[in-house]
């Protein structure tokens, strides 16, 4: 994937969801839930992430018989990149109480 | 199921049938995710931001595949002047359907004694409808195969109906 990766607040305070617990699946619904944002927000950053090899996706059948559901999580090379992305941008905005303001 | 969650999904459904390949595990994805959504309304709102969603992918993708297929095409100033003469061609080729318009009104004009009403109808049939109608059938006719041609074609079009547009603006 040549183009960079668009690090809106948004996306900042997703990949501070994700590094709260690394090496956990979450569910698109939760993350939503978490951060406040709306699924018109939520997935575009999420497929972004995605085409550009830092989150991982599965999906997950909990009983048969239910459709399964989409799970989501970083990869090693974004949970690096996450942490030096959350980093640089609390400390580009240290007075902002971090993530508070963006809603989508 | 109340009717405004029925609605939801019946409208992201539809989005995700509708959407390319690429997109469809991620619309479903959101589909899925519907049912954990609590309220009727809520279910609306994510249905509505799924979908919106989807369409931005969409527009994302294709503008990519447009810039990529610019790129590798070669857009530069080396390629224009390399279609240059096809372009002043189709140019050409509408400025004689716009001639032979124009001399068709004037024999008209000098045959027939139209009242003012009539006069300005036909006016704006040889000298817009038809010349517009000419460029949009043969640029259509010479996109595939020619399309430096068509481009150029298209080019008079607009530029016709610019003209025809301020014109009819300021003098009725």
């Amino acid at each position: 994937m040549g183009s960079q990766l668009r690090l809106s607040p948004q996306t900042i305070q997703v990949l501070d969801l994700f590094l709260e617990a690394p090496r956990e699946w979450r569910y698109g619904y939760d993350i939503s839930r978490d951060t406040g944002l709306k699924s018109g927000t939520l997935y575009p950053i999420l497929m972004r992430l995605a085409e550009h090899k830092l989150l991982q996706t599965c999906w997950e059948t909990i009983e048969a018989g239910t459709p399964p559901r989409h799970m989501y999580r970083l990869t090693a090379d974004g949970v690096r990149s996450a942490k030096a992305h959350v980093q640089s941008y609390v400390v580009r905005r240290p007075q902002r109480a971090a993530f508070g303001g963006a809603k989508g | 199921m109340l009717l405004t969650r029925k609605m939801a999904s019946r409208l992201l459904q539809a989005m995700v049938r509708h959407s390319r390949a690429e997109s469809q595990s991620w619309g479903e994805a959101m589909l899925r995710e519907m049912d954990f959504v609590e309220s009727d309304w809520s279910a609306l709102r994510w249905a509505l931001g799924s979908a919106s969603a989807l369409c931005k992918h969409f527009i994302s993708q294709q503008l990519r595949t447009w810039f990529d297929k610019c790129r590798t095409e070669g857009m530069s100033l080396k390629g224009i002047v390399k279609r240059s003469p096809a372009l002043l061609l189709g140019i050409a080729v509408a400025g004689s359907v716009l001639a032979m318009c124009v001399m068709g009104l004037l024999g008209l004009l000098d045959v027939a004694r139209l009242d003012s009403a009539h006069r300005r109808l036909a006016d704006r049939m040889l000298v817009v409808v038809i010349p517009e109608t000419v460029y949009a059938a043969s640029a259509a006719a010479l996109w595939r195969h020619k399309k430096s041609v068509a481009l150029g074609i298209l080019t008079a079009g607009v530029i016709l109906m610019t003209h025809a547009i301020i014109h009819y603006a300021m003098h009725g």
